[in-house]
């Protein structure tokens, strides 16, 4: 692995007296480094499209939109910021939820599609959209997507506990119940009215074009609760890494924090899962991008991958939109692209190593 | 003093510890031997809670453990399992600080206390040269000291030390073992499973010997480590002799002459031929 | 189970796997003719008899079975076979009980490349559908392998399946989106339609099938010392890098070959071999022959509820397949691992 070249030494941070935490230098460094990267792809996201701006302009108008004429303020106010930041909440809550996942299966295989919330939620959605259309009004689609979600990975937390848990037994029962809802999806895709599948197959792809404010509360109401309890657990997550046995002899009690964790995990996938579709790829990406940077350590791995991730997202889908305009490529189908032939050379890297 | 009553535990459908009993005095080195499969890390693991005893008591001056939260048990008991991965990315510091867990919560994120057992812990391991060096950096025989370092910082009365030497040469095994019966002074109380006899014999000062479950015999070392228990526990022909410089006994297998083990390679390939 | 007494004879006539076998092709052929006679028409057995040996065009019943149903009960039969052992050859290469191409992945690369050889190079005849499946099955084959490594688990195999599959199924959907309406057909076989088949693409493809088959049998004595560990295999003499190249190989022209017939199915091959070793253990011959057998009534009859099940309406047999199979996988999951 390429050395860093900031210290490796860990300096104290102390917020109050008893508050405080040890990071390194290099922590604070790449952090503040993707943020910025952050909002200058969030500016690009806002500049291009099909009324070009200027990066400068974009940054114009959102600072001080009383300023910029009327059709523009409209333009990035109402149409690219909510779809932008949607794609930013929506990475970071499926990066906290895969730095989660990765670390208690302590596999880096493992990606919160594979628990089954995304199947779960997509077949439930599929269910109402597709056989029983207009029972549900529109909005509170994503609620019972998210729920099926729940039930769908509750049912595979369940299944794998049987004969006491394991981490690996969970995710590859994650794969079992995956498959079989995708086969279910798949029947109903193909003999649905072909109206009602246009509808879901976009939404499917990991789309965001019809992001709205509302959305970004939503998400971010989520992204906030989750995202900091999973926070707060960085101390237990980093003790899971070093094996069942070492963590649970220094106090973490596995029976409650690992349903805890899963509880969090689900919940951001299935948040972001209900809003901006399936995004598969970014859970699994982005904890490894962090990773690079600030190893194993979760109190600056949960951070920073959320800001990758939230990186990752808006490139993504403002590539979909920008690559082939004006035909619309899903973000979360652009993620596979860039993100599948990096995650490839990196495994095969790290296996070296 | 550890008092362990009427403890029965095991895997699904096949129980593994039947009834011990056992009280294991403070502030000494404990040693638990036995043939492989008798229980001795399984009674290992249910003391500290990670198996599930099914029936019986563990108290720790008075206190049943069982009935803990495991924070509240990880800071009386840390038990350092065989280890056989190198965690990637972590310095030993930041290793060693992950023993403080049982100590910190939410609103406690690292205070003087922690900091001062984390020194404390360096300094008797000896850790301090290597302290920001990435694990993966360090020998075998450095990271099992970061490893103790990490159990150290839990700053418990009791260590439970599962193999500690497992995978080290033997000038490492040596150097570790001083070190950990080093800690006797400072009051801690330790519990190891070992499986050199002579090891064991040379550093323990008591000595519990399991068959099959049950505790076999226990007692000071002299009293115990004699040529019929070691026959009865291990099945293991032995003469037994004085170290003439540490005054411990030393077990010496029997070697058999080549006439003798002629005779018995000769005998069991007829028994071989029989049963054919 | 009663062939174990069997086996401790090592010579002799092994009456017990002769009848097995007898027993499973009396069910084929009873399958075979629920096949023909079941469907959106349902038609009599005797009809059906008089279609196969005394055809008659001027029965219109006669004419739906020879016509429509039984190219594809062939297709069926060759699908099965073929996944079946390629599912065993895989199990048997990577010493890994949960291996099955469809799940690591191999379907969906040919698949992929597959569609787009025919976006992107429409000039060559469809003739060539079959080696760009195996391209692709080749190519996924070994980003699996590259991913997991040989030595790895379970967990880490099965994983990297999943992270291959989702790579090309994207890509796959990225290519419908860019053209609609051309690939509309495509459709409908990527989610494994025999069906939506027919023979002529068998011809395209019986040659390999044929070899790949003849292969898999050839390998047999290695693969049994195979199982009793590499370093046992490598002093008994066998090369083992050969033979999982070679066995790797079969498995991406026989799924290769599945796919370019009649799309991704998944399952049969992690499901099949297990059944067949219920029955037979230890040797690669049997357990080749078994799952060959129960590979095509499984196919058999997963095509038989495709058509029944929904009636009027056809449900893809790639998707009964995975409703059989998956309950299966997790059955095994519980089971087998610790």
């Amino acid at each position: 692995m390429k050395k860093i070249w900031l210290s490796t030494r860990s300096i104290q941070i102390k917020l109050f007296p008893n508050v405080g935490v040890y990071a390194r230098s290099s922590d604070v460094f790449w952090l503040a480094f993707f943020c910025l990267f952050l909002l200058f792809l969030l500016l690009w996201g806002a500049a291009i499209g099909s009324y070009q701006l200027s990066i400068l302009k974009s940054w114009q108008i959102i600072i001080a939109p009383e300023l910029a004429p009327e059709k523009l303020v409209r333009v990035v106010w109402e149409f690219r910021l909510p779809r932008l930041l949607v794609a930013a909440l929506c990475g970071a809550a499926l990066a906290i939820a895969g730095v989660i996942l990765q670390s208690i299966t302590r596999n880096a295989l493992a990606s919160p599609g594979l628990i089954g919330v995304e199947a779960g939620a997509s077949a439930t959605m599929l269910v109402f959209v597709v056989i029983v259309p207009g029972i549900i009004p529109i909005f509170l689609l994503p609620v019972f997507a998210m729920i099926g979600g729940f039930i769908v990975a509750s049912c595979v937390w369940l299944l794998s506990s049987l004969r006491g848990y394991s981490p690996i037994r969970l995710v590859l029962i994650g794969v079992g119940i995956t498959s079989m809802l995708s086969a279910f999806s798949e029947m109903l895709i193909t003999y649905g009215d072909i109206d009602f599948v246009e509808s879901a197959l976009m939404w499917f792809g990991g789309s965001l074009h019809q992001a709205s404010w509302s959305q970004v509360k939503v998400m971010m109401f989520w992204l906030l609760i989750a995202g900091s309890l999973a926070w707060l657990c960085f101390r237990e997550l980093n003790l899971l890494i070093l094996g069942n046995k070492v963590a649970f002899s220094r106090g973490v009690d596995n029976r409650k924090a690992l349903p805890f964790l899963l509880f969090l995990c689900v919940a951001l996938t299935s948040a972001s899962v209900a809003t901006a579709g399936t995004l598969t790829f970014v859970g699994l990406i982005a904890p490894h991008i962090a990773r690079r940077f600030c190893a194993n350590r979760h109190g600056a791995l949960i951070p920073l991958s959320a800001v990758i991730g939230a990186c990752l997202v808006v490139l993504g889908d403002s590539l979909g939109r920008s690559m082939f305009a004006p035909l619309q490529l899903p973000a979360g189908l652009v993620l596979v692209l860039i993100g599948a032939p990096y995650f490839i050379v990196l495994i095969s890297r790290l296996r070296k190593a | 003093m550890l008092v362990i009553e009427n403890l029965n535990a095991g895997y699904k459908n096949k129980q593994i510890l039947k009834n011990i009993n056992l009280t294991l005095p403070d502030g000494g080195f404990i040693t638990l031997m036995g043939a492989n499969g008798c229980g001795k890390t399984t009674l290992l693991h249910s003391i500290s809670g990670l198996l599930k005893v099914t029936k019986g008591d563990v108290f720790l001056n008075e206190t049943n453990l069982l009935g803990l939260k495991r924070k509240d048990v990880a800071q009386r008991l840390a038990l350092l399992p065989q280890i056989t991965t190198t965690p990637s990315g972590l310095t030993a510091r930041e290793l060693i600080m992950q023993g403080r867990f049982p100590w910190q919560n939410w609103w406690k994120q690292w205070s003087d206390v922690d900091e001062k057992a984390v020194n404390d812990a360096i300094e008797v391991t000896n850790v301090g040269d290597y302290l920001d060096l990435p694990l993966e950096q360090l020998s075998g025989g450095q990271q099992q000291r970061c490893w103790i370092a990490m159990t150290l910082a839990q700053d418990t009365p009791v260590l439970l030390l599962d193999e500690p030497t497992t995978y080290l040469d033997v000038a490492h095994q040596v150097e570790l073992m001083n070190l950990i019966a080093s800690l006797k002074s400072k009051g801690k109380t330790i519990i190891a499973v070992l499986h050199d006899l002579n090891q064991a014999a040379t550093y323990s000062d008591y000595l519990v010997m399991m068959k099959e479950g049950k505790v076999f015999t226990q007692g000071k070392v002299k009293e115990v480590f004699t040529k019929e228990n070691l026959s009865s526990v291990f099945g293991l022909n032995a003469h037994i002799i004085t170290d003439p410089y540490n005054d411990t006994p030393i077990a010496l297998p029997v070697v058999t002459s080549p006439d003798n083990l002629a005779q018995t390679t000769d005998l069991n390939n007829r028994q071989q031929m029989h049963y054919a | 189970m009663r062939s174990t007494v069997e086996t401790h004879r090592m010579s002799g006539f092994p009456v017990a796997r002769v009848t097995g076998v007898v027993l499973l092709l009396l069910a084929l052929v009873i399958a075979a003719f629920l096949h023909l006679s079941l469907g959106a028409k349902e038609i009599d057995w005797m009809t059906v008899w008089h279609a196969l040996f005394d055809y008659n065009t001027a029965d219109m019943d006669q004419v739906i079975i020879r016509e429509s149903r039984q190219a594809r009960l062939i297709v069926s039969v060759v699908v099965g076979a073929s996944l079946a052992l390629a599912g065993v050859m895989m199990q048997a290469i990577s010493s890994n009980p949960l291996a099955d191409p469809g799940l690591l992945g191999i379907n969906s690369g040919a698949a992929f490349f597959v569609v787009a050889s025919l976006l992107f190079f429409p000039m060559f005849g469809q003739g060539y559908v079959p080696v760009f499946a195996f391209l692709g099955a080749a190519f996924a084959a070994l980003l699996v392998m590259m991913l997991s490594g040989w030595e790895q688990g379970s967990e880490r195999l099965v994983l990297a399946g999943v992270v291959v599959t989702a790579l090309f199924s994207a890509m796959t959907a990225i290519l419908l989106l860019i053209d609609q309406q051309g690939l509309e057909k495509v459709r409908h076989w990527l989610t494994g339609a025999i069906g939506a088949s027919d023979l002529k693409k068998l011809h395209w493809v019986y040659p390999y099938l044929i070899c790949a088959m003849v292969g898999c049998f050839a390998l047999v004595r290695s693969l049994n010392a195979f199982h009793l560990g590499e370093r046992v295999a490598a002093s008994l003499g066998v090369n083992v890098l050969l033979l999982k190249v070679s066995g790797l190989a079969l498995v991406v022209v026989l799924s290769g070959c599945v796919v370019t017939v009649a799309g991704p199915i998944g399952f049969v091959g992690l499901v099949v071999p297990h059944v067949a070793r219920l029955l037979v253990r230890n040797s690669y011959a049997w357990l080749f022959i078994y799952s060959l057998l129960i590979g095509t009534l499984l196919l058999i009859l997963s095509d038989i509820a495709a058509r029944v099940v929904l009636s009027p309406y056809e449900i893809n047999t790639g998707i009964i397949t995975a409703f059989v199979g998956s309950p299966v996988f997790i059955a095994l999951v519980l089971g087998r691992m610790k």
